[in-house]
């Protein structure tokens, strides 16, 4: 019985602090980024990319996941680099589960915090770049 | 009242011809043209005319001229908040207008036109290809480069980037990316900076044929999350004074190629706790480089909007405030005239008219209203 609700306690826990993990990434999904990619990531044709169904094939290569960390949205933004991280790794599976790879590996912080020191530049170039390696990769 | 109608009409004519038989007839439809370079004490009103945007004009106003009709020297046509600069090498004033093809509807097309001083007529314009930012109008979303080659513009489309424009050639040059980053500072001869949400500045400088030749990141300077900065700085020859929300002031020199950011210091001091600075043109600086603040009592979050109660003068270069004056209604704009000998500080009270003080004592010399302007939120100095 000891062992048992050792057990369910733990469980229970965990399953709390995924909750409030995910709680707060959509507040903060909703503070900082929302404005420009809309509720679902949906953003605005030809202004703001989809994220919705798409942005979990950046996960395909080094460099996209990189570049997702260094677009000026992100690498700039007043999150540190935790919060970052948490929202980052909800973001993937909320808006683009389908598209992520299967050795998929959520970012870890020290992972952010070291490529958001290193904001790109030129996003849409670099953008082009990735993305035609990643679907070369895949097709 | 019928009866005495008629005769009236023919006094008044009786009247008139002899009038007429004394006085030479003034020649109707006169057009004058303006000098090449404008007195100092000339301002441009900029009013966005807030509930219909689409009719936008910029006033040209002789502040030294007491008969209205004299002080009123011309109108431009603006749509859309346009953004403005003045040329000082060239007679020539650029406006950023937007419109649209139906008016308030339709293909949006975004312009730089280019008027010119002395009949205030537009001489030439350069389509723009990526849309312009828009916002209520500031200083620092259009910038002639310091050599006064090339004009910047700030485009938000949500991307951040800004346009460059050959305005001799009248001819775009390109679009630079400017990631993350807002406004456009001049920088050096041909490059400007932008302000970061990560509270860095990143620079670019441009070669002859405004391409980008190298960027550059300053270092972290102001953490937006504690004390953020307010992109609307006074000006002088190069030099930028940032104000922030909790009411320091940010020195930034843009003169060479890097930008050099100064030691931040405290306007506020014991007199004046609780105080901050705000508006929408909070900031200006004159000719000899003092800075003029519109601060308010009560700051609070998210007071960095309200208008001034006073304004507050400083000798930046001692870190000191050497004046305070009390404002005769509250001001939400601050500009000055470019001169030295004796500069007038406009403030654009709550009721939109022209608040003028003696910049030198903070004496009320006069209040411009009524010159056909709605809301002119933004007064510039005749450069
Ligand atoms: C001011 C508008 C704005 C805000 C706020 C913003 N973004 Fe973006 N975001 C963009 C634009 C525009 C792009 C396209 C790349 C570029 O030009 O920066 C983009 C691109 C991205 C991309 C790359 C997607 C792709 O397919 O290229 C990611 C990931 C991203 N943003 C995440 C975020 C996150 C997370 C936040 C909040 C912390 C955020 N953004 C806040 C405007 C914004």
């Amino acid at each position: 019985m000891k062992q048992f609700l050792a057990v369910a306690s733990m469980l229970f826990s965990t399953a709390i602090w995924a909750t409030d993990d995910a709680a707060r990434a959509r507040v903060d999904y909703a503070l900082n980024c929302q404005g420009c990619h809309l509720a679902r990531g949906e953003g605005f044709a030809g202004k703001v990319p989809r994220m919705t169904d798409f942005v979990g094939y950046y996960m395909h290569s080094e460099d996209g996941r990189a570049f997702l960390i260094q677009v000026p949205g992100v690498a700039l933004s007043p999150l540190n680099d935790a919060d970052t991280a948490r929202l980052m790794n909800w973001m993937l599976t909320e808006f683009s589960a389908a598209q992520l790879p299967a050795d998929y590996r959520p970012y870890t912080v020290d992972e952010v915090a070291a490529l958001r020191r290193q904001p790109e530049n030129d996003p849409n170039r670099r953008r082009a770049e990735v993305l035609a390696k990643i679907s070369r990769q895949l097709r | 009242m019928k009866k005495l109608l008629p005769f009236l009409l023919a006094l008044l004519l009786l009247v008139m011809g002899t009038a007429m038989a004394q006085l030479q007839p003034e020649p109707m439809g006169k057009i004058e043209t303006l000098p090449e370079k404008w007195p100092a004490h000339w301002v441009l009103a900029h009013d966005v005319s807030f509930s219909r945007v689409m009719d936008g004009r910029t006033i040209v106003l002789d502040l030294d001229e007491e008969n209205p009709a004299r002080a009123y020297k011309g109108m431009m046509n603006n749509s859309f908040a346009a953004f403005m600069a003045q040329a000082t090498t060239r007679p020539e004033i650029y406006f950023a207008s937007i419109y649209y093809s139906r008016g308030t509807r339709g293909e949006r097309i975004d312009v730089l036109e280019i008027y010119d001083k002395q009949t205030l007529s537009p001489i030439g314009e350069v389509v723009l290809e990526v849309p312009r930012a828009i916002l209520l109008p500031q200083r620092f979303t259009m910038q002639l480069t310091r050599d006064e080659s090339l004009v910047l513009l700030y485009n938000f489309t949500p991307a951040m980037s800004v346009s460059v424009v050959d305005p001799v050639a009248r001819e775009l040059r390109g679009e630079v990316p400017t990631p993350g980053c807002a406004a456009v500072f001049p920088t050096g001869e041909r490059g400007f900076s932008s302000v970061c949400a990560d509270g860095t500045l990143y620079t670019v400088q441009l070669d002859a044929d405004g391409q980008p030749a190298s960027t550059s990141r300053s270092a972290q300077f102001f953490d937006a999350g504690v004390d953020p900065l307010i992109e609307k700085a006074a000006w002088h020859a190069g030099k930028a004074w940032f104000p922030t929300f909790m009411g320091q002031l940010q020195p930034v020199d843009f003169t060479g190629d890097q930008p050099v950011i100064g030691e931040a210091w405290s306007m506020i001091d014991e007199e004046t706790t609780g105080w901050r600075p705000g508006g929408l043109a909070p900031a200006a600086a004159d000719a000899d480089g003092r800075v003029y603040m519109l601060a308010h009592p009560e700051g609070r979050e998210g007071s960095h909007r309200d208008p001034g109660m006073e304004v507050w003068v400083f000798d930046p270069d001692q870190q000191q405030r050497v004046d305070r004056y009390e404002l005769a209604m509250p001001g939400l704009g601050v500009s000055l005239t470019r001169d030295r000998e004796a500069p007038l500080l406009v403030v654009l009270n709550v009721e939109m008219a022209l608040d003028v003080y003696d910049a030198r004592t903070g004496e009320l010399r006069k209040t411009v209203a009524n010159f056909g302007a709605e809301t002119p939120l933004l007064v510039y100095g005749a450069e």
